[in-house]
């Protein structure tokens, strides 16, 4: 019997039989419970307008025609049902799940068990339309679709290992451990799986991830979406993954709320950020200073080129961008920008000073984003510096939020 | 202040849009036909079927801000697929009869404008065709909300008729009973016509997509509400329009176009051009949005991606329903031979079978508390909404048995 595959199609509403071969029943449903690898049936809901449980143990013989239980009538167990319990039919089949391998979000039609050293297991969800007609049919005439039409064919049938379950229960139960598979995913396509799923299942979804990939796929969604999933959440958890991001994404996240849940989350953050972002709030999200990070490399003009690598490879992953290096003087004046070519081709000794460039191009804080995309179109720039009235350096605008803004503005307010 | 009225204009949309499409070409004909045959006899009912339309209209709204799901989505999630699927066919198969119709409308409030409907509906159909496969959710519903204003043509048409408001005033208010087996058909017609299956489908879809949550979901309701009671106000003027000028002459119609080229020697050339405008409008706006709401719900239901948002790549089965449905409803009004008559039948019955369905899915679903939490029914809502549903139900069976067996309201003894 082992390596026998049903499908939950095939069970429902077959005969549970006692230990004398009468009927006590008909198949239900089917509890199941976290295994090593798949989901465990641990027991069978059966009955008629009543229902009764029936634990894996106790089940004798099962096929696609009946199954046999080692119990008689008088010893059935009612089955009290809270919401708590996982149920495949009613829990699982015909909802929603990730499919990781795809990236998508796809319906359950059906739903393969495997039998695996005595248990029965969760297999593989069927998403295809093989799922539907399977479940449509009935009698003699499905028998004849299982034999010819089906037999053999796999396509559209998703292995558990790479299915998760996006209904909030299925995920505290962590059925299927499903924050080790989601991150799995891109933030691009995890980002994109969220918009599809309803506002609850989003909510659960976006809980179950881990902070780094939590901030990240928040800078993907939309920014409609990515304020109501920060409303929802806790002020602290919201602040973590505020300040892992970068502060100008953080600041337009902020910048979509409600002034009041804003400053909550800001009063919470560490200060170092909070500053930070409070002064990017204050520019107006269509200039420079609201669409700058104010995590720039920046080092004094003494530093030599060898001094300079090894800055970047200590602090080189929290800023935004390591193409340019800024030089600024104590007052944070921007004297001139060396790019990472010009560092790798320098000679090792030399001040950065003598390798600057100092014909600089900049926008101001109020310099309105076409502007901005204007000038780094013209130069072909991978990032402008913001300067004040006095040059100093207050962030720099990045090629990637030029590139959104231009997307935008191309696929007509999408 | 501007902030507000962005505010607004991000939740309005659904339920507007979703009312007006009631007064499609079907409806229109069937309120010309109700004034020119019983004068101002049956205002009074608009005033009981906008309650109707409302309440029904209210519970789908609330479901789609609350789960965050569609309706075909949350009747698969819970009722299963083989419901689902047979429910998805008779829809598809009205869908596509009113979509007929529609075209049928068009076609003949064009040739009042002289445009000969083998240039009109193949012009027509692309046009529809094109604004969905090629454009954005918003482009779209900017459209269909620029569509929704052209309404207006029929209460200047109604103005220009010249009714005597006294006569008016006192009909609508003050219900008038006859037991005339025809009096009785044209007024299970007018309520029949007002609540739809595909409506409550369309409008949830909407909802979602456009996502709508708790938090928005005032403006919401505020939407829908209005939407009614301007659809009921347009038909209100139909009937007045129709009452005040072919009553009152004797001049018997067939359909709406009849009723426009009719208008012309009581109400002036010009009102008979703007209610011919009206009709082409709303024919057109209609057969956009039928098929689109087709292809919405089969897609949700059978698990198929969907959305107006995403290319014939992206989501092929939804733009493949979208195109099939406008190509077979343009095709069959350009050919003569086509049994236009049975096929009509035929939806208007399948019409009939699922309406009761739908209505009492709609209610289970929205007193669902795992669904809903605290957003279920209040019980005063539950009264008002199982006393709506048990009529309409009554009222649609009362029609589709008379659609087929056409004496059997004589029969039942009135």
């Amino acid at each position: 019997m082992s390596n026998y595959t049903v499908f939950i199609s095939e069970l429902i509403g077959k005969p549970v039989l006692d230990s004398r071969g009468e009927e006590i029943g008909r198949v239900k449903d089917f509890f199941v419970v976290n295994g090593s690898a798949f989901p465990k049936v641990s027991a069978v809901l059966y009955g008629r307008r009543k229902s009764y449980v029936l634990p894996w143990e106790m089940v004798h013989l099962y096929n696609r025609r009946f199954f046999s239980a080692k119990i008689s009538k008088s010893d059935r167990v009612p089955a009290q049902l809270t919401r708590q319990e996982i149920l495949v039919k009613r829990d699982i089949l015909d909802k929603q799940i990730v499919d990781i391998n795809g990236a998508k979000v796809v319906r359950v039609n059906d739903i393969e068990f495997k039998e695996v050293e005595g248990a029965l297991t969760l297999f593989a969800a069927d998403v295809g339309i093989r799922g539907i007609i399977r479940r449509l049919l009935s009698g003699k005439v499905r028998e004849w679709w299982r034999k010819k039409g089906d037999a053999g064919k796999r396509q559209n049938m998703i292995s558990w290992a790479y299915v998760v379950p996006i209904q909030p229960k299925l995920n505290r139960l962590e059925l299927t451990v499903p924050r080790q598979k989601v991150s799995q995913l891109l933030p691009q396509d995890l980002a994109e799986i969220m918009e599809q799923v309803s506002v609850n299942e989003r909510e659960a979804l976006f809980k179950s991830l881990d902070r780094d990939t939590a901030a990240r796929t928040l800078s993907e969604l939309e920014p409609g979406t990515q304020a109501k999933i920060m409303e929802k959440m806790g002020r602290e958890e919201a602040s973590d993954i505020l300040e892992i991001m970068p502060p100008d994404e953080a600041a337009d996240v902020l910048g979509d709320l409600s002034e009041a849940s804003a400053k909550e989350i800001i009063n919470v953050m560490d200060r170092a950020d909070a500053q930070e972002i409070q002064e990017l709030l204050e520019h107006s999200v269509d200039t420079a200073g609201g669409m700058m990070t104010t995590e720039v490399f920046t080092v004094p003009p003494d530093t030599t080129f060898d001094e300079t690598i090894l800055k970047i490879k200590e602090i080189g992953r929290e800023v935004e961008t390591i193409y340019y290096i800024y030089v600024i003087d104590v007052q944070g004046k921007l004297l001139g920008i060396c790019s990472l070519r010009d560092l790798l081709l320098s000679r090792w000794d030399q001040k950065i000073s003598v390798g600057m460039m100092t014909n600089i191009k900049y926008v101001s804080p109020n310099s309105p984003q076409k502007e901005v995309a204007a000038l780094i179109s013209k130069y072909n720039l991978l990032a402008v510096p913001v300067l004040n009235d006095e040059r100093k350096l207050l962030g720099i605008v990045t090629v990637d939020d030029v590139m959104d803004l231009l997307m935008t503005y191309y696929s007509g307010n999408r | 202040m501007k902030k507000k009225i962005f505010l607004i204009l991000s939740v309005i949309g659904p339920g507007i849009i979703t009312a007006n499409v009631d007064n499609d070409a079907g409806g229109i004909t069937t309120y010309s036909m109700a004034g020119a045959q019983f004068g101002y006899s049956l205002l009074w009912t608009l005033i009981p079927v906008t309650i109707a339309l409302i309440i029904v209209q209210e519970m789908a709204a609330r479901m789609g801000a609350v789960t965050g799901k569609g309706l075909a989505d949350l009747i698969r999630e819970n009722y299963g697929i083989k419901i689902t699927f047979y429910l998805m066919i008779l829809l598809l198969l009205t869908d596509l009869g009113n979509t007929i119709a529609e075209f049928a409308g068009w076609a003949a409030a064009m040739e009042i404008f002289g445009v000969n409907r083998y240039f009109s509906v193949p012009v027509g159909a692309f046009l529809i065709w094109w604004l969905v496969v090629k454009g954005t959710y918003r482009t779209v519903e900017k459209i269909f909300l620029i569509a929704c204003t052209i309404y207006f043509t029929y209460i200047i048409s109604g103005w220009m008729a010249h009714p005597p408001w006294k006569t008016i005033l006192f009909e609508t208010f003050v219900p008038t009973i006859s037991l005339q087996s025809d009096y009785l058909v044209m007024m299970v017609g007018v309520i029949g016509t007002t609540i739809a299956p595909w409506m409550q489908f369309y409008l949830q879809s909407a909802i979602v997509e456009k996502g709508i949550d708790l938090q928005q979901y005032k403006l919401s309701r505020l939407d829908v509400i209005v939407g009614c009671i301007f659809t009921d106000v347009v038909a209100f003027f139909i009937i007045v329009a129709c009452a005040a000028t072919l009553y009152q002459n004797h001049i018997h119609v067939e359909d709406a176009s009849d009723a426009a080229l009719s208008l012309a020697p009581f109400a002036g050339r010009f009102a008979s051009y703007l209610f011919a405008a009206g009709l082409a409008n709303a024919s057109l706006f209609a057969a956009s949005i039928l098929p689109l709401a087709t292809a919405y719900y089969i897609c949700e239901g059978l698990g198929w991606e969907a959305g107006i948002n995403k290319t014939f790549k992206e989501a092929p089965q939804f733009m493949w329903l979208y195109t099939g449905l406008i190509v077979v409803g343009a095709l069959v009004i350009l050919f003569p031979q086509a049994p236009l008559l049975k096929i009509m039948l035929l939806s208007q019955v399948a019409n009939g079978i699922i309406l009761p369905v739908v209505l009492v899915f709609m209610i289970l679903l929205v007193n669902n508390a795992f669904l809903m939490g605290e957003y279920t029914n209040s019980t005063f809502l539950n009264v008002m909404a199982w006393t709506t549903i048990v009529v309409l139900i009554l009222l649609t069976i009362v029609m589709t048995v008379s659609l087929v067996f056409p004496d059997f309201i004589k029969l039942i003894g009135f």
